[in-house]
């Protein structure tokens, strides 16, 4: 029997781009120039007849190792990288904005649809209440995954491929979510409107868990994975 | 036979790189290659610091890049050189010379 395991070729290419994906201190266009030189490297070796696992490791040897080159890039890349380092925080504003009025919107919205289907608006506002304290248990939960499965979130977030190409749909969504969630504000206190103490109630439970408790419940949410970060470190 | 040393390929990169683009326009792997074949070897790269280079040249205008992809080949980024690149090519060149010219002038000799 072959005491060799057949060396597969298209994996260990993919091993080595996956490599090349998690050094931070690459753009794009440097990675796909890299993986066209350690190509073109591969084929000159196999037209002279090495096969797959030899060119493979002196393709890697003479492409050198990225810690031989990381701080060039780094260096190099210096204002990219600021650049992308800002992009991180104005993400994580953007996120907060967007989890606020997704949240808003859908609670808004769950209660005009009620109050569409000719439920009384007292039971309106209660399964309101129901939805914004479900939603507040949702968020805790989502930290908890963060925290004690960090680097399976991680994971998870990278196979979604939510990478900074796709914060200006991001930055759109958020927009769009918050001008639905003004309108749909309108919309739930005009259909209160007959009902003052209603629209009164209306108001206070909105004002209470969208402006008072959720991003409290944020704030705490951050604390607690900045704690765990810096344990870390 | 020995290879140059890191702190001498290090110095000389730029000039040589811009040297290789003053003929034509080139991608990073060619002109490794080119490199090599006109040194025999003995500038040993490791072939990717050779990008950060070109990154550098093009940050300070003396080279501008573009892809190009041309039918039955992988897209390649080639690197054209610019006005400011030939200048600094020439006063690299004279600097060299000027080393050259003091080893010539101080006699020296490696093998004594």
């Amino acid at each position: 029997m072959d005491a060799h395991k057949e060396f597969d070729i298209n994996i260990h290419i993919e091993k080595w781009q996956s490599e090349i994906e998690n050094v931070d201190s690459l753009t794009e266009g440097d990675r796909e120039e890299l993986k066209s030189h350690f190509l073109d490297i591969f084929d000159s070796l196999k037209a002279k007849d090495l096969d797959d696992e030899e060119a493979f490791l002196v393709t890697k040897k003479r492409l050198g190792k990225s810690s031989d080159w990381d701080e060039d890039y780094q260096t190099v890349n210096n204002p990219l990288l600021q650049m992308r380092k800002s992009l991180v925080v104005f993400m994580g504003v953007l996120l907060y904005f967007f989890t606020y009025y997704l949240f808003g919107f859908t609670s808004k919205l769950l209660y005009i649809l009620l109050h569409e289907f000719g439920v009384d608006g007292y039971i309106c506002l209660a399964w309101l209440i129901r939805y914004l304290i479900f939603v507040h248990f949702v968020f805790i939960l989502l930290v908890a995954a963060i925290y004690f499965f960090d680097q399976k979130v991680i994971n998870l977030l990278y196979k979604l491929e939510f990478r900074f190409n796709k914060s200006l749909t991001f930055l759109l969504s958020t927009f769009i979510l918050g001008m639905l969630n003004t309108f749909s504000y309108v919309i739930s206190k005009n259909i209160s409107m007959p009902d003052v103490y209603l629209k009164s109630r209306l108001s206070t439970v909105f004002g209470y868990y969208e402006n008072y408790t959720f991003p409290i419940l944020i704030c705490i949410s951050f604390f607690v994975l900045y704690v765990k970060y810096k344990k870390k470190i | 036979m020995k290879s140059i040393s890191k702190e001498l390929v290090g110095a000389s990169a730029i000039p040589i790189v811009l040297s290789v683009l003053k003929h034509s326009d080139s991608y990073g792997y060619e002109i490794v290659q080119q490199v090599k074949e006109i040194t025999g070897g003995e500038i040993n790269w490791k072939e990717a610091s050779i990008y950060p280079v070109l990154k550098k040249l093009e940050a300070d205008g003396m080279v501008k890049s573009y892809w190009k992809v041309q039918e039955g080949q992988r897209p390649r980024k080639y690197y054209t050189i610019l006005d400011q690149g030939k200048k600094q090519l020439e006063k690299n060149v004279h600097e060299w010379n000027l080393i050259q010219t003091i080893f010539g002038k101080l006699g020296t000799d490696t093998n004594g």
